[in-house]
C-alpha cells in the first residue's frame, strides 16, 4: 500500500508546480524530520504562491532544525509581511511567537 | 491556476484549427474548465489529508455541475492510484494511533465516521489493534486521563476515568481493571 509520502508525490505528478501540493509534500517531510526536503517544498510552493503566510511559517521552522538562522529570520519576516497585509491576525501573531522563541538575535 | 487539461480534456472537445467558435463550444470549453477546475479541487483535497472515496465526493458535490461529475472525477482518481480507501484508511489509522492509544471500537467508529466502509474500517482496526496489548494501551492511556482527578472525590474520579477510557473505545472489562489499578496505587 502507498504511504501519504507515495501519494503526494503521485499527486504532485498530476499538478506538477501546484503550490498546494508542494506545501502538503512540504509538511509531510517536515513531519518526518526531513528538514532539508521540507524547506525545499516549501520554498518551491512559495515560489508559485508567495502569500502563504503558513509557508513562511513551516519553512522557518525548517529552517531553524538545519540551523540556517539568518534564512529562518528572513522566513519570519516575509510571512509577518504577508500576514499582516492579509489582516491573517493568527498567522501573525504565530509568525510573532515564533519568532520570540527564538530569542534575540545575537 | 484553474487546473491541468489532461488529453482526454482535449479529445472531448474535438476541436480543429479553423474551427468556428460559436455558442456551443464555448459551452463545451466552459463545462471542461469547470471539470478540470472540480479535478484540482479533488486533487488539493487529498493533498491535505487521505480521504475516502465518500468524504472527497462529499467535499466536491457543492463545486460540481451534477453528481455525475463527481462520480467520474472519483473514478478517474481511482484509476490513477489516487484515490484509495483501502490505502487512506491505513493511513488515517496510523495518524490516530500516532496520537495515543485508543481501542478497537473508537479505531472503526472513527474510520466509519470519515465515511470508510464497515468491513474496511473493521479490518483496518483489526491489523493495527488485534495483536496489542489492550490494557498495556489503556494502562498508558489512563495515566493521562486521570490527571487531576485526584482532586475529586473517589466516586467521582472513578466514574469519570470510567468515561474517559470507555470514550477511547477500550473493552468494557479492561476499562474496569484499568480503572482498579490505577486508582488504587494513589
Amino acid at each position: 500500500m502507498a504511504d501519504r509520502l507515495e501519494q503526494l508525490h503521485r499527486l504532485l505528478a498530476t499538478e506538477p508546480g501546484d503550490a498546494f501540493c508542494l506545501y502538503a509534500m512540504g509538511m509531510e517531510y517536515a513531519r518526518r524530520g526531513e528538514h532539508e526536503a521540507a524547506a525545499a517544498h516549501l520554498e518551491q510552493s512559495l515560489m508559485t504562491e508567495p502569500d502563504q503566510p503558513y509557508a513562511h511559517f513551516h519553512r522557518a521552522q525548517s529552517l531553524i532544525h538545519l540551523q540556517r538562522t539568518d534564512d529562518a529570520h528572513a522566513a519570519v519576516e516575509a510571512g509577518l509581511d504577508v500576514a499582516t497585509t492579509q489582516g491573517d491576525d493568527k498567522a501573525a501573531s504565530e509568525l510573532a511567537e515564533l519568532r520570540a522563541s527564538w530569542g534575540p538575535r545575537g | 491556476m484553474i487546473g491541468r487539461i489532461r488529453r482526454q480534456d482535449v479529445e472531448s472537445l474535438q476541436l480543429a484549427v479553423h474551427d468556428e467558435l460559436d455558442a456551443s463550444m464555448l459551452d463545451a470549453i466552459a463545462a471542461c474548465a469547470r471539470r478540470v477546475a472540480l479535478r484540482l479541487r479533488a486533487i488539493r483535497s487529498l493533498s491535505r489529508a487521505a480521504a475516502s472515496r465518500q468524504r472527497l465526493a462529499t467535499r466536491l458535490a457543492p463545486h460540481a455541475d451534477n453528481f455525475e461529475q463527481v462520480t467520474t472525477i472519483l473514478d478517474e482518481l481511482e484509476q490513477d492510484g489516487l484515490l484509495d480507501d483501502a490505502a487512506a484508511a491505513d493511513q488515517i489509522a496510523q495518524e490516530v494511533l500516532r496520537r495515543g492509544p485508543i481501542g478497537t471500537y473508537k479505531l472503526t467508529a472513527m474510520l466509519r465516521s470519515r465515511g470508510f466502509a464497515g468491513d474496511l474500517s473493521r479490518s483496518v482496526a483489526a491489523k493495527y489493534l488485534d495483536d496489542r496489548d489492550e490494557l498495556a494501551d489503556a494502562m498508558e492511556a489512563a495515566q493521562k486521563a486521570a490527571r487531576g482527578l485526584d482532586r475529586l472525590p473517589p466516586e467521582t474520579a472513578r466514574r469519570r476515568l470510567i468515561g474517559r477510557l470507555a470514550r477511547k473505545g477500550f473493552s468494557a472489562s479492561v476499562v474496569r481493571e484499568t480503572v482498579e489499578r490505577t486508582l488504587s496505587r494513589d
